[in-house]
Formats: structure tokens, C-alpha cells, sequence
């Protein structure tokens, strides 16, 4: 290393790096810091919603069974419903997001450093609420939809739904906050020569899935507060009895539930983009159609909510239109299968861990998608609906489409964010069991649901014949366990004693790979430049740096919105303590609400004055000053 | 790693922008999607309710009501002046004029705040009478939120304006700031159109 | 293949795939539209798979040393981070990948077609002399109440409804809580109960049989036990079994079941259930005039026998946890009386 880099290394560590101790911990803003404590913090949730599943699996697992009455069966089924929706798949997405994409992209944070604090912070204290509500036996119990009228005043006395309610409300603005802050990042962050047409796939995939949440979650966040209202100060939105509706309710519901399930899976289709073109060592076939298709997908996604409402007794003119959606997604997807098919079909692959998970997807997904499109179809929807049927689809769509692919990333990025690789061997272990467990476990579903049973049943007769399935099924879970205890014992195993990785162990294209493994708190010594797709396969041998961007600032380029050209550079806010502040009084005005509406008044008054202090100047100030100033 | 030949220097770049070459302005327009969306939900099912009504409206908005909401409408688009004014100075960096503009657009955002604190006395119906009074406090609720939130922004950023030193930044946030103001005038209108103007409501 | 799947699944012991097994014209026709997903979705899905089988046994023995392939226009220059993609192997991919999605859309043009064509053929099974039945939803038990022209002859039951072979009925559904949804999977499709909305749904048995539905929307603690039973029989027997439960309970003659009477009107149990010909008229509860002809209790929940009535009304609560029905506590007389009281109400 010669001496100016050194130097250069010492100052921009002396500029970006993280401040010590416990305050230096709560003010961190990095994107990596931040998205790191997503990624882990939703794992965890991921396994107590795990937990619920294996204890809903125990009960089901014999008629009549008494693992669990029916009032803590409703509670662990609402719970892992919620955890594995809200607290696990949207924000271990966001969490990947945030880490990968400055990085992708080449610039040195997040757009909006102190929104992403923020978010997580809110994210945090709605995960902790769920669960403390859930220990403390207020854990809501109406399902993670919260059908009115079961989850209003009358049906659902006490607190276990505003709980479930102002849960989502945290995990919607975090939701938000992460959204916008990705496409501003992705708008005006990219590396110079980055045009929007040279954005790997990943990138391409995390905008379409942040502009679903824009325009997905503002539906909930409605939804949740008219419920949270019907419940608190007794106005009537889903009370039929004084003009409100019952059916509003789903509506508003599925109008974010059912681009919430792309919002989970389009990152998904990203991560997969990655690791095909690294491991059959080609770029994706057809990038435009790919692309076109996870935008035609985020556009279609919002015009097919109604297919989860077949059964209410729509007329059948609707029911026929949003058939035609339903059906109408499956060519995007179709599209992007055949692509990434053609991709393997023309690659020379690399059989490793990450392309294991990748292939597994294709079989798990593609049967998912296929009972997509059977429960797409109104007149197919009107029988399975809500049997275990149902269950069986929307598993093989969230972990086939989403959790495969996402174990893949696991493995493929582990490397980069903790300079270990993961154990092949034990990875294997945990693959194959994963595999067979999930089919064992959920493939009978299909056939339960067939046979007649509901969803969402505590227990079911002996004489109806459903044992024999429901046991293997359990038995899947089992294994299933064991797969994710092995991974656990691969991830500490491999922290510790993992074969040191290395900048690049894949040859692969994307920019992270060119920085050290962990990225340092910059991320890049030099800002990079970039002359084509798969960056870093196409950068010519003398491909020039940024240079000129300041180190004793946080500062970073800002690049035009569709050539990346550069524009300006712009200082991002450093470590601060704001957001969490921000974040506890956004805690307070909601965790108030579900006790009374002064929440709004005690809760607005700490937001008005923490907001304030996170946007009042102090110093140190700027040298480049207005033109004119107070005297 | 061998060393970078060549180098794109970009030191003699500005180090700010207006519009949208800022980045935060396009977090101000993500944030202006999130709400327009979550206000044309409220539309949605305030049509929802509307038709769950075989006499709508279910209770008559008193006549004083509709004046005062006219009266609201245009104080509204008052505002939209010195806002603008506000914005021009900014973009010039005259610290008076921005000064003058906010401290005029405050003004006349927290006359709108007790315009509305008036009107809802005077409604004659609480959001907890029938589901029509809870979407129509919810929706006008939620603007009146935004007005004084719009308000005490600009009261925040006056404050800067007078406590200095004044940052290149911050007349970008000034701008960025005009721009959201407008959004809640704007989200008005169609608040007003909906809600104040629909015949059947005109008519009761 | 069709069969084989549910022979071998009756062999382990499980229910047939009920869904499959229809009585009636209603099923009959969503079995078609059934059969030609299965079929399509098994093509598609073998053919993915064995696509990617394809490819994996293909060309394997990538490594990280293997220079990738991109575009030739973004191969850089003198570098030796790429080479050039093989144009005519990507001209042959692009056609594969067109010639599928062409291919896709077909598909998904035939299913539309043929969904929309199944629920028109539901909608013609429409008919205008079908036997009209309102369906009420209660939190956790049906109640059914079979309409006729004469609405003296109009006749309320609970979890228990008997229908006319080879006459189509429709039914009226709403509930009086939350939503609930009604499936009979060999009869019918599905439809939710609603508060404050009206919903219909046809059914129509082919062969008399006995048949068991539930609820299918989420409704609450007891959501699992809230059966029912669908008895279809021929319509000379329907006409029987409609003219018995039109009938008011028969006043006891004997004097432990006299007592047992006693016991209901004045305890708890009329303040929620009804027994018409007697003072009992509440409605919370289920009607219980001809409680002793139904073959279960509590929806589903219980055979009906003198034991588990007397285990249901002592101790409800333990059977059903979180039901409506308030444990009792009876005196061992009043209880034999009441028990021999109720077994009398065919």
C-alpha cells in the first residue's frame, strides 16, 4: 500500500468511523451498522416465529391434542403470522437492502443516514411491543389480518389487538423510512457511469420493491389506524351497524397485503439475479426483460388484492377482472423463470452453496406460483380458500420465492459482511434438510386442504381422517428445525473459525466485491467508476476513480438520475442520538394511543421537540455559508 | 490491486442544489407519494361509507359550516404567496425576503388551524356519531395535522433564519420546505371538492 | 394418475380429497375446471424442473477462475475480466425463452376461458324453483331456517340441515357476530357470512349422503368446533323430516321428563334457547325443539348421547373452551329430568 493511501485510509477512518462506547453504539448511522442490526434483529424474530410454528405443528399434529387451548393457539398463530410478515421477511429485506446497495452502487452511505437509524429504532420498539404483549398474555389473537369484525370493539375486548395494531404502525413507517431512503440512494448515489440501464439486477430489484412500499403500506398504516380508532374513541369506519363496513376492511387490507407478498419476494429476485450470474459465470440472460418484469410485476401487484376476497360474495363481473390480474402476473414471472433458466442453461456452473439455494427455488417457487394460479382463479379460490391448502400455496410462494433465495444470499454475502465464508459441509447438511423438511412439511398441506380442513384451527376431530398428514407434516418441521439449528452452528462456527475470505472469494461482478471484507466504515477508498453491467467484470484495467470528494467531511458524490453523471457533492449528518429520540417519542405517541388519546397530545408535543432537535444546526457549521447572514 | 491510473475529478463540482439535482428533494416527494396515497385511500373509503348511506349525508354540515370551509379554501391559497415569495429569496439566498415569507405563510397556516378548531365546534356531528363523521374527522383531521406541522416547520426554519450562521443547506431546506407547503395546499383541494362541494352535501 | 393420488391417500387412512369426490353438479363442474389445472400445472412444473436438471447435468465445473461472459460491447478493452457471449447461443436462448412465454400466455388465456366458462355453467345450475334456506352465522353454531311460500311452514333448525336429492337449493347467508364461511367441499364452493350483507350460494345433492361442513373464515376461539351436517336425502324423506321439525315439541306425558321441562323453563336455559309449543322463545342459543333428532351437539362438537349431554351441560366449558353456554350447576334429579326432557324432543 503506498503512503498517500495510507494516509488517505487514516482519514476518512478519522471521518466516518463509528464514535466508542455505548452512545457511540446508539448514535451509529452507518448503512452497514444499521443494516446489520436489521438483518440480525429480524433472524431472531424469524426464529421465534419458528418457535410458534413448532408449536402450532406439535398441536396439529394429532386430533384433539391439548399442547395448547384454543386462546394461546389463536395468539401463537396471530404471532407467527405477524413476526414472519412484519417483523422477519419486510425488514430482513429492507436490513439486505441497506447493506448491499450503497455498496452495489458505490457510494459511501445511505442517502438519508439519520432516517435509517430512525427506522430501525421504530422497527425495534414495534417487534418488542408484539412480544412483550405476547408474554405479558395480551398478545393479539384475531390473525395477522385482523378481520373486522372479530378484531373490533365488540369481538376483540381488551388490548391484544391495538397491540397487533400500533405493531404495525412501527413497522410500516419503518418500512417507509427505509423505502425512500433506498430510492433516493439508488436515484442519486450511483457510482459515476452507472446509468440506470447499468444497475445490477439486485439494485433494479430492491427500487421496484421500495416503490411497492411507498405506494402499499401508507394502505395498512390507514387500515390500522381506523381500527386502532373503531377501538379507542368509538368511531364506527368497520361498523355496519352505523354505515361503516365490514368489507373495508379487507380491502384496505389486501390492498397492502398483496403487494406485501412481492415487496417480500421481489428482493428475493435480486439476491437470485446475484448469485446466477456469479455462479454459472455469465451475465442474467435478457437484463431488459428481467427488468421489465420486476416492474410490470410491482405495477401489477396492486390490481389483484381483491383474489384474497373471492369468497365474500363479490359480483362475479369483479370476480372475473381480478382473475384476469391474478392471472396476468404469472407472464412477468414466467418470463424472469425462463430467463434465469436460460441462464443456467448457457453458464457453466459453479455448483456452490449459494447456487444450491437458487435451484431449490426453482422447483419450491414454480409449485408455489402453479397453486398461485389455481387459487387465482375465482372458481378454484371458492373451494380451498382458507384450508390448509391455502397454507401449503403461500408457503411454497414466501419460503420458496423469498427464504431459499434469502439463504442463498446468506451464504454468498456472509463473506463480505464478516470476512469468514461460510462451512460447505455443514452448509450442505443444512440445505438438504431444509429441502426435504419443507417439502414434508408443507407438500401434505396441499392434500389437507383438499380433504376439507381450515386454516387457522386449534384442533380437529378424530374422525375426520387428517391425522396421517398432519403428523408427517409435523415430522417436516422437525427436520426443518434441525436444518436452521445447523445453520446456527454453521454461522458461529464459521464467525470464528470460517476460512478467511478474502475481498472477492467469487470472482463475482457486483462493486462490493471490490472493497475489504468487512466494508470499512467508508466503504471505498476510492469511489468507483463504472463502464457497463457486472461492473466489475467489465471495468477496463486503468478504470478511473472519483477523486476530489473530501475525506475530513462525510461527503459524497451525487450523480444524475438516469446517466449517473456527476452532479454535486453533498455532506451526509454524521453519528447522532436524534433518531433515537425521535424513534422513542414516535414509541410514546403510539404505545399512549392504545391507552388514551392523549397519546396524541403528550405523543406530538416529545415528537415536535425531539424533530426539532434533529434538524436544528449546531456545530460544527459549514464553511460554504449563504450569501447573506443575521447580524 | 495495482494503483488507479486515471481519476475523474470532481472537486470543482458545487456542493449543493436545488430541485431535483438534491437528493432531498426526491425524499420530499417520496414522502409527498406516501401521503398522497394514504389520502386517496381515504377518499376510497370514504366513497366506500358514502354509498352504505341511503340518505347522505346522514347529518347536514350546518351552512355556517360550508362558508367557513370556503373561507379556509382561500386562506389556504393565500398562502401559497408568501410561500413562493419565500422560495424566490431562497433560491437567491436573500435572507429578508425568506424571512418575511415564512413568518407570513406560518401566519396564515395557523389562522387555517384555528379556522378549523372553530369549524369543528360548529359541525354539528363527532366522529363517533356514524361511520360518516369518522371518515370525514379522520380525513380533515389528518390535513389539519399537516397544516400545523407545515406551520411549525416554518417556524423552525425562521428560527434558523435568525439564529445563523445560515448554511448554503439550508436554503435548499427552505426551498425543499415552500415545496411541501404547496403539497398541503394542494392535498387540500381535492379535500375541499370531495367533502365541502359534493352536491348532495351542498343540497342537505 | 387422477386416481391413483386419492386411492392411495384413502389407503393411509385419510379422508378422500374430499374437493374431488363431487355429489353434485355444482362440484362437477369445478372438478373439470380442477382437473385441467392439475394437468397444466404438472406439465409446467416437470418442465421447469427438468430444464433446470437439464442445465445442471449439462455443463457443469464452473469456477471462480472461469473468465465470465457479458455482452461483447461491454467487454473491456485489453482487459481480462470477460469475453464475449456466444451471439448465436443467445439467439437460440431468446427464441426458447419467447417461444415459453408465448406458450404461457396461451395457458393463461385457456384458464381464464375456462374459469370464466365454470362460473357461468354455476351460474345457469341457477334455478328459479330452487328451496330457499337462510344460513345464519352465530359465534360458534349454524342456524338454518328453511323458507318456504307458506311462511307458516318456514322452519328453524341449528347444525343440522337436511336437503332434497336432485333439487337445487339456495342458500342465504349472513351472520349475527362476525364473518364466518360456509364449505361443504363435496357440494359446494365457498362463501363468507357477513354482518349487514346478504350472500348466496347454490348447492344441489346428487345421492343422498351425509356430509360435513365447518366454518372456513377465522371467527374467534371456538372457530375449530363449529361444525355442521348436511343430510341429503330423497325428497319423500326431506318431506318428512321438514313436516316433524315444523312440529312444535310435544308436551311430556311422563312425569320425570314433566319435570325435566320444568327444569328448562325456569333455569338459565330459556333465557338463550327456544322450544316452540312451550314458553321457551330466546334465540341466542340454538333451537333446541327437535335438539334429540340431530346426531350431534354443540356444532359438530359431540356425538349426541345422554352422556355428552350431560358432560355439555354441566361443564360446557371444558368441551368447547370460551362458548356462549354458561357452566351449570344442577341438582343430580333436575339434571336426569332435564337430560330425559331433551331426549324426548325428536
Amino acid at each position: 500500500m503506498r503512503d498517500d493511501e495510507a494516509w488517505e485510509r487514516l482519514h476518512l477512518e478519522r471521518t466516518w468511523g463509528p464514535k466508542k462506547g455505548l452512545i457511540g453504539w446508539l448514535s451509529e448511522v452507518h448503512h452497514t451498522a444499521i443494516a446489520k442490526r436489521y438483518i440480525i434483529t429480524a433472524f431472531v424474530f424469524f426464529l421465534l416465529g419458528g418457535v410458534e410454528a413448532l408449536l402450532m405443528r406439535w398441536q396439529l399434529s394429532g386430533p384433539e391434542k391439548q399442547v395448547m387451548g384454543p386462546d394461546l393457539y389463536n395468539q401463537v398463530f396471530t404471532m407467527h403470522g405477524s413476526t414472519m410478515m412484519f417483523l422477519f421477511a419486510v425488514p430482513m429485506m429492507e436490513g439486505v437492502g441497506l447493506y448491499l446497495v450503497p455498496l452495489m452502487i458505490g457510494t459511501r452511505n445511505a442517502a438519508f443516514p439519520r432516517l435509517n437509524a430512525f427506522g430501525y429504532w421504530t422497527y425495534l420498539i414495534g417487534g418488542v411491543l408484539l412480544y412483550a404483549g405476547f408474554l405479558l398474555n395480551v398478545g393479539p389473537d384475531a390473525g395477522w389480518f385482523s378481520y373486522v369484525p372479530l378484531a373490533g370493539p365488540q369481538y376483540s375486548p381488551g388490548k391484544r389487538v391495538d397491540i397487533w395494531a400500533q405493531m404495525i404502525t412501527f413497522t410500516e413507517l419503518a418500512g417507509l423510512a427505509g423505502a425512500v431512503n433506498l430510492i433516493v440512494t439508488v436515484f442519486k448515489h450511483r457510482a459515476p457511469g452507472m446509468s440506470l440501464n447499468r444497475m445490477p439486477l439486485f439494485v433494479w430489484a430492491m427500487l421496484v420493491k421500495s416503490f411497492m412500499v411507498v405506494f402499499a403500506m401508507p394502505a395498512v398504516m390507514v387500515a390500522s389506524t381506523c381500527l386502532a380508532m373503531d377501538r379507542l374513541i368509538g368511531t364506527h369506519f368497520f361498523n355496519p351497524a352505523e354505515g361503516g363496513d365490514a368489507l373495508l376492511w379487507q380491502h384496505l387490507f389486501w390492498f397492502f397485503g398483496h403487494p406485501e407478498v412481492y415487496i417480500i419476494f421481489i428482493p428475493a429476485l435480486g439476491m437470485l439475479s446475484s448469485i446466477l450470474a456469479v455462479f454459472t459465470r455469465r451475465q442474467v440472460f435478457g437484463y431488459l426483460p428481467v427488468v421489465l418484469s420486476m416492474v410490470s410485476i410491482g405495477f401489477i401487484g396492486f390490481g389483484l388484492w381483491v383474489h384474497h376476497m373471492f369468497a365474500t360474495g363479490l359480483p362475479q363481473l369483479g370476480q372475473s377482472f381480478f382473475t384476469a390480474a391474478s392471472l396476468m402476473v404469472a407472464l412477468p414471472s414466467g418470463v424472469q423463470i425462463f430467463c434465469w433458466l436460460a441462464t443456467l442453461w448457457g453458464g457453466r456452473l459453479w455448483m456452490r452453496l449459494p447456487l444450491y439455494w437458487v435451484l431449490a427455488f426453482f422447483a419450491v417457487f414454480v409449485t408455489g406460483g402453479l397453486t398461485g394460479v389455481m387459487l387465482g382463479t375465482y372458481s378454484v379460490d371458492q373451494q380451498v380458500h382458507d384450508t390448509h391448502f391455502v397454507v401449503a400455496h403461500f408457503h411454497y410462494v414466501l419460503i420458496g420465492g423469498a427464504v431459499f433465495p434469502l439463504f442463498g444470499g446468506l451464504y454468498y454475502w456472509f463473506p463480505k459482511m464478516t470476512g469468514r465464508m461460510l462451512g460447505e459441509r455443514l452448509g450442505k447438511w443444512n440445505f438438504w434438510t431444509f429441502f426435504i423438511g419443507f417439502n414434508l412439511t408443507f407438500f401434505p398441506l396441499h392434500f389437507l386442504g383438499m380433504m376439507g380442513m381450515p386454516r387457522r384451527v386449534y384442533t380437529y376431530g378424530v374422525d375426520r381422517g387428517w391425522q396421517p398428514l398432519n403428523l408427517l407434516a409435523t415430522a417436516g418441521a422437525v427436520i426443518m428445525a434441525v436444518s436452521i439449528t445447523l445453520l446456527l452452528v454453521n454461522i458461529f462456527w464459521s464467525l470464528k473459525r470460517g476460512e478467511v475470505a478474502g475481498d472477492d472469494p467469487w470472482g463475482a461482478d457486483t462493486l462490493e466485491w471490490s472493497t475489504t471484507s468487512p466494508p470499512p466504515s467508508y466503504n471505498f477508498l476510492h469511489l468507483p467508476t463504472v463502464r457497463g453491467r457486472y461492473a466489475r467484470w467489465t471495468a477496463a484495467e486503468d478504470q478511473p476513480v472519483v477523486t476530489g470528494v473530501r475525506s475530513d467531511r462525510k461527503e459524497v458524490l451525487v450523480t444524475r438520475l438516469l446517466d449517473a453523471a456527476p452532479d454535486h457533492r453533498a455532506e451526509l449528518p454524521g453519528p447522532t442520538l436524534w433518531p433515537l429520540w425521535v424513534a422513542l417519542a414516535t414509541g410514546v405517541f403510539f404505545i399512549m394511543c392504545i391507552f388514551t388519546p392523549w397519546g396524541v397530545v403528550v405523543g406530538g408535543v416529545l415528537l415536535f421537540i425531539t424533530l426539532t432537535g434533529w434538524f436544528w444546526p449546531r456545530p460544527p457549521y459549514k464553511e460554504e455559508l449563504a450569501p447573506e447572514q443575521p447580524s | 490491486m495495482s494503483p488507479p491510473r486515471r481519476t475523474l475529478d470532481v472537486s470543482h463540482l458545487p456542493t449543493f442544489a436545488f430541485g431535483h439535482r438534491d437528493p432531498l428533494w426526491w425524499g420530499v416527494t417520496g414522502l409527498m407519494a406516501i401521503e398522497s396515497t394514504a389520502f386517496a385511500l381515504m377518499f376510497a373509503s370514504y366513497f366506500y361509507i358514502r354509498g352504505n348511506f341511503p340518505h347522505f349525508p346522514p347529518t347536514a354540515l350546518p351552512f355556517y359550516v360550508k362558508v367557513l370551509a370556503a373561507v379556509i379554501t382561500g386562506v389556504m391559497l393565500l398562502s401559497v404567496v408568501p410561500i413562493h415569495y419565500a422560495n424566490r429569496a431562497a433560491l437567491k439566498g436573500r435572507l429578508r425576503g425568506m424571512r418575511w415569507g415564512l413568518a407570513l405563510g406560518s401566519l396564515l397556516g395557523f389562522v387555517v388551524v384555528a379556522l378549523r378548531i372553530v369549524e369543528f365546534l360548529w359541525i354539528g356531528f363527532r366522529w363517533d356519531t356514524h361511520a360518516y363523521g369518522s371518515i370525514f374527522w379522520f380525513i380533515v383531521g389528518m390535513h389539519t395535522v399537516h397544516t400545523i406541522s407545515g406551520s411549525l416547520e416554518d417556524l423552525l426554519l425562521l428560527g434558523v433564519l435568525f439564529k445563523g450562521p445560515v448554511e448554503e443547506k439550508h436554503l435548499v431546506d427552505v426551498h425543499t420546505n415552500g415545496r411541501y407547503w404547496f403539497f398541503v395546499v394542494a392535498s387540500w383541494l381535492p379535500i375541499y371538492v370531495i367533502l365541502y362541494l359534493d352536491p348532495a352535501v351542498l343540497a342537505s | 394418475m387422477r386416481r391413483l393420488l386419492p386411492l392411495l391417500l384413502a389407503c393411509t387412512g385419510c379422508g378422500g380429497l374430499r374437493m374431488l369426490d363431487a355429489r353434485g353438479p355444482h362440484v362437477a363442474r369445478l372438478r373439470s375446471l380442477w382437473d385441467l389445472l392439475f394437468l397444466i400445472s404438472a406439465v409446467v412444473l416437470a418442465g421447469v424442473v427438468l430444464m433446470m436438471l437439464g442445465a445442471l447435468l449439462r455443463r457443469r465445473g464452473g469456477s471462480r477462475a472461469q473468465v465470465p461472459e457479458v455482452e461483447a460491447h461491454s467487454v473491456p478493452p485489453g482487459g481480462e475480466g470477460a469475453r464475449p457471449v456466444d451471439p448465436a447461443r443467445e439467439r437460440r436462448m431468446g427464441s426458447a425463452v419467447g417461444t415459453a412465454a408465448v406458450l404461457t400466455v396461451v395457458l393463461l388465456f385457456v384458464i381464464t376461458v375456462a374459469n370464466a366458462s365454470t362460473g357461468a355453467a354455476l351460474a345457469r345450475l341457477r334455478s328459479p324453483d330452487a328451496l330457499e334456506i337462510q344460513v345464519v352465522g352465530h359465534q360458534w353454531w349454524w342456524e338454518f331456517r328453511v323458507q318456504d311460500a307458506d311462511p307458516s311452514r318456514n322452519l328453524v333448525t341449528a347444525n343440522e340441515l337436511h336437503v332434497p336429492v336432485g333439487r337445487p337449493v339456495v342458500l342465504k347467508l349472513n351472520s349475527r357476530d362476525v364473518i364466518h364461511s360456509f364449505w361443504v367441499p363435496e357440494l359446494t364452493n365457498k362463501r363468507d357470512l357477513i354482518p349487514g350483507q346478504q350472500n348466496t350460494l347454490e348447492l344441489q345433492a346428487d345421492r343422498p349422503g351425509v356430509f360435513k361442513g365447518q366454518c372456513y373464515e377465522f371467527c374467534g376461539l371456538q372457530h375449530a368446533k363449529m361444525g355442521f351436517v348436511i343430510v341429503a336425502e330423497a325428497p319423500e324423506q326431506f318431506e318428512a323430516w321438514r313436516n316433524q321439525q315444523l312440529q312444535p315439541a310435544p308436551q311430556p306425558t311422563d312425569p320425570v321428563a314433566q319435570r325435566g321441562q320444568q327444569v328448562f323453563l325456569q333455569g338459565p336455559c330459556a333465557l338463550c334457547h327456544a322450544i316452540s309449543g312451550t314458553d321457551a322463545a330466546a334465540s341466542t342459543g340454538p333451537n333446541l325443539t327437535h335438539v334429540a333428532s340431530r346426531s350431534t351437539l354443540a356444532a359438530g362438537t359431540l356425538p349426541f348421547d345422554r352422556g355428552h349431554l350431560a358432560g355439555w351441560i354441566l361443564n360446557s366449558q371444558s368441551l368447547k373452551p370460551g362458548n356462549n353456554m354458561p357452566a351449570l350447576t344442577l341438582p343430580p334429579d333436575d339434571l336426569q329430568a332435564l337430560l330425559v326432557y331433551l331426549e324426548s324432543l325428536k
